[in-house]
């Protein structure tokens, strides 16, 4: 595992591009704009160039940081409202460090803010400005001196003007000029014409002298004297005055610029501009505090929306081990044990990663053990599901409070009952709700009493299920312990009847077999004993005594052949012959046999109603005693109950049906409209000699039966709902 | 009845929208404009007449100076979109108060004349002539159109050289500016 930190160039271009450029760009022309605006402050005059491109430079930082900061604004809400793991604590975290950063940022910002009016104020107190007052008034004080001086040299000149000629004029200025080292003198007339002009910048000056200024002042006084700046020049002195060459001449004015010695005018220029600057900015105090105010808000500005970015960004990046921790820990919730995290830095989280990792891997393995475990287990009771399912017996397994825990398919089978809905109710629930139960109930319940103490029983019940009497053989034991210390008990259910008619056959058997070898040989002499004594008697006998004796041995005669059918049908009964199976089309053959029967003493109406030509696999033979014995049973029963006024009907149903298990099955039905079977009767029907019939052996629907069971077919008797009764045959279709 | 009623309320509403947009009197005007000659020598005269505000005469009384724009154009009238016009001359005047001497100095830039007066009202008198300028050669054929020539001037105070130039928010505040007026071109 690598935990060296990651370069540059170990992380991917898409980092570098969204993520490391932009900080780095920000931060940069961040850096730069604050470098910047701190040399614009300092000098805003020698920064000019700088300050063209600070605003867009500023502007352009504050667009891409703004972006940023809504670009992760709406990235953390949509993370919060995705709801994944650690988004809350993302978001708490970047609402805890953007206060942090923007609360002492403003703190400051409101303090400087205050401070920089209050220093700006502190400039322009009126002490300095009465200096700079003082200053200028002296300023002027002194250069008001030289002015005078000038002024005096100019009235000497004037009054030597009144004492020379006209003519002379010019010269004479011109040369006065030079000895008062003067800038221009310019004499002019009432008419405010230059007579003489002596300067040094002639196409410069004249167009732009003050003569109004000066004809006004001189007007008063006769004399003027002012400061006159000049242009690039400088600063001068003006001094005028009036002059009268002569009575009855015009009077001329005389004025002359003069210039001030380097040192006055390099003081005078000194107090003008540093008075000019206090004042412009004396007047633009409120300005000045504005800018600076203005420059100080976007410092405070940039700071904040960078410190918010950064806070942005740091929140994110805290809290992605956590996040990636808590994404790992919900997805080992949700059953990934193979989530492993990235153990990237050096650091606590680095060890928590890789403990979770360490912790994953022993829980991928233990729930892989604990799989196999269960398939093992899942295995075992498909094992023993298929078992029980195929078990001939039927099978309830109970908890410790006799709730069904399972029921086999089987115990369905045998009960002729969806048995299964039960499960999780109590079995006394299944036994007493259940049809034709309640006799179980009675005999396994006490037997689960768990004073009793038996670890297995044994109980044997009979009940009465689809008309058919069964006898069941429950036996019960206590399951062994399970590990959360419960017991349960499991039942196993046999049905014997089938064992029990048939040990009840063979007992019948043997004695029919027996009846009829030990009864019918002594018959046979008993018959011809009693022929011959009527034939020798009867003559020898008088008419009374013979007539007693032909009565007598005719009832022996008669009696015997009673017993002989008797011990015939007794003896077909016992007799097992072997069967000859044949494919056989039964219909035929049951209308070969109803034909025997149409024409009957009864004047029973015989209808058939055959579907189809199903062909069979059975002993013709046998089938024919079937449906004899079954249509006689059936007229001897109508005929012992015949009423004139009704038609007694005889029907005879076949058809063909197809079983779930996809075996077909040939049913027959044959059905009387006689007075029914007897409810008691109806379970032992088919046991020899239960019949409520004057007449006959009480064979023919056991013998029924015994064809029946040896073609694996079974038989049922049922009373119709209307009138009569009905035996059903059921024969498999080989 | 109804048109009528709605054609009340119309003229209602027009007033009420037309009664803010009542226009303050210009505090810069051309006056006495002439324009003489013929393609492509053309001189133009006039006066520009400088209304200082209170703030304004403060402020050059403050040492701070005021910078005049007398500009004109070369104007084409367009029937089917915005006027054409073409810069031909532009004069610039400062105007600032030398407090030593308690003069009025004016500057015209373009030509590096100057003047001093010892009062505000003779300065703004100088600083308004504009007597026979010649306008630069104009030699655009001008035959096949409305030309004319587009006149607009202003007055703007100097400020201090502030940090990221926010000078331009305090002194657009004070500017002058006069309606842009113009003459046909003979």
């Amino acid at each position: 595992m690598n935990l060296s930190k990651p370069s540059l160039k170990s992380l991917p271009l898409k980092t570098i591009v969204f993520q490391v450029l932009p900080v780095a760009v920000t931060f940069l022309l961040l850096a730069i704009s604050l470098i910047l605006l701190n040399i614009s402050t300092n000098d805003p005059q020698q920064s000019s160039a700088i300050n063209s491109w600070l605003i867009p430079l500023n502007i352009i930082i504050l667009l891409i940081l703004s972006s940023l900061i809504i670009y992760n604004a709406i990235k953390a809400f949509r993370y919060l409202h995705s709801g994944k793991a650690g988004s809350h604590f993302t978001l708490r975290l970047m609402y805890a460090f953007t206060f942090l950063t923007v609360l002492p940022v403003l703190v400051v910002s409101y303090f400087s803010l205050n401070f920089i009016g209050d220093k700006i104020d502190n400039w322009f107190n009126i002490k300095i400005e009465g200096a700079l007052d003082d200053s200028l008034e002296l300023a002027r004080s002194s250069l008001d001196v030289r002015m005078r001086q000038n002024l005096l040299n100019l009235e000497r000149v004037a009054d030597a003007l009144t004492t020379i000629d006209e003519l002379d004029f010019a010269a004479f200025i011109e040369r006065q000029m030079s000895e008062m080292n003067a800038y221009e003198i310019v004499l002019l007339g009432n008419n405010k014409k230059v007579l003489v002009y002596s300067g040094h910048d002639i196409g410069e000056l004249i167009p732009h002298f003050p003569t109004e200024d000066i004809f006004r002042k001189i007007s008063s006084r006769g004399y003027m004297y002012q400061l006159e700046p000049i242009g690039k020049d400088g600063l001068f002195s003006r001094v005028a005055i009036t002059l009268k060459p002569g009575i009855g001449r015009e009077t001329l004015i005389l004025t002359a610029l003069f210039s001030f010695s380097d040192k006055e005018l390099l003081l005078a220029e000194n107090v003008e501009d540093t008075y000019n600057q206090y004042q412009e900015i004396s007047f633009n105090r409120n300005q000045l505090k504005k800018s600076f105010r203005l420059t100080l808000l976007l410092i405070m500005l940039l700071s904040m929306l960078f410190s918010i970015w950064a806070a942005f960004i740091y929140s994110l990046r805290l809290t992605k081990p956590v996040r990636e921790l808590l994404e790992g820990t919900m997805a080992v919730a949700s059953g990934n044990l193979r989530k492993k995290l990235p153990v990237t830095e050096k650091n606590d989280f680095s060890l928590l990663a890789r403990s979770f990792n360490t912790m994953t891997t022993r829980l991928s393995t233990a729930q892989r053990e604990s799989e196999q475990s269960q398939l093992l287990m899942q295995r075992q009771h498909d094992y023993l599901n298929i078992v029980l399912d195929n078990l001939t017996s039927g099978v309830i397994t109970l908890d410790d409070d006799f709730i069904i825990k399972r029921i086999n398919t089987a115990a369905e089978q045998l009960f002729l009952s969806p048995l299964r809905k039960y499960k999780g109710e109590t079995l006394k629930k299944l036994l007493t709700q259940t049809e034709g139960l309640m006799p179980l109930c009675e005999s396994v319940i006490p037997n689960l009493d768990k004073s009793s103490h038996k670890k297995e029983w044994q109980t044997e019940t009979n009940l009465f299920l689809g008309n058919s009497k069964l006898t069941i053989v429950c036996r019960g034991a206590i399951l062994p312990e399970s590990m959360d210390g419960t017991r349960g008990y499991v039942l196993v259910f046999d049905d014997v009847s089938e064992v029990i008619q048939a040990e009840h056959d063979a007992a019948w058997s043997e004695v029919a077999r027996r009846l009829a070898h030990e009864i019918k040989n002594p018959l046979t002499p008993i018959q011809l004993s009693a022929e011959r004594l009527q034939r020798r008697l009867l003559p020898l006998l008088d008419e009374d005594s013979a007539d007693l004796l032909r009565r007598m041995s005719n009832t022996i005669v008669h009696q015997v052949d009673t017993m002989k059918k008797m011990v015939n049908a007794f003896s077909e009964y016992a007799r097992v012959p072997e069967l000859h199976l044949n494919n056989i089309e039964i219909n035929l053959l049951i209308q070969e046999v109803a034909e025997l029967y149409r024409m009957n003493q009864s004047h029973v109406d015989i209808i058939l109603k055959l579907e189809g030509s199903p062909i069979l696999h059975i002993d013709s033979d046998r089938i024919r005693q079937l449906l004899i014995n079954l249509i006689k049973n059936a007229l001897e029963a109508m005929k012992e109950n015949r009423n004139s006024d009704i038609t007694s009907t005889l029907t005879i149903t076949s058809k063909k049906v197809e079983k779930l298990n996809k075996k077909s099955q040939f049913i027959l039905i044959v059905s009387d409209t006689g007075s029914g079977i007897d409810d008691e009767l109806l379970p032992h029907l088919f046991e020899p000699y239960k019949t409520t019939k004057i007449k006959g052996t009480g064979l023919g629907l056991a013998i029924v039966k015994r064809i029946v069971e040896e073609h694996d077919g079974k038989v049922v008797a049922q009373n119709n709902e209307t009138k009569g009764a009905r035996i059903t045959v059921f024969l498999p279709f080989s | 009845m109804r048109a009528y009623k709605n054609i009340y309320i119309g003229l209602l509403l027009l007033l009420l929208v037309a009664l803010p947009m009542s226009v303050p009197a210009a505090q810069v005007e051309f006056k006495d404009f002439k324009l003489v000659g013929n393609q492509p020598k053309y001189q133009v005269q006039t006066r520009v007449e400088f209304q200082l505000t209170n703030y304004l005469r403060k402020a050059l009384l403050s040492g701070v100076s005021l910078n005049a724009r007398v500009q004109f154009r070369l104007g084409e009238h367009r029937s089917w979109w915005f006027n054409k016009y073409t810069p031909l001359l532009t004069v610039h005047y400062q105007l600032k108060y030398h407090a030593l001497s308690q003069h009025f100095l004016l500057t015209r830039n373009d030509t590096n004349e100057h003047w001093n007066f010892s009062n505000l009202p003779a300065s703004l008198r100088k600083l308004a002539e504009l007597r026979k300028y010649n306008l630069p050669n104009i030699s655009h054929p001008i035959e096949n159109g409305d030309f004319y020539i587009f006149a607009f001037a202003d007055l703007v105070p100097s400020t201090l050289n502030l940090p990221l130039k926010v000078q331009s928010l305090f002194s657009d505040k004070y500017k002058l500016t006069s309606e842009g007026v113009l003459w046909p071109l003979p």
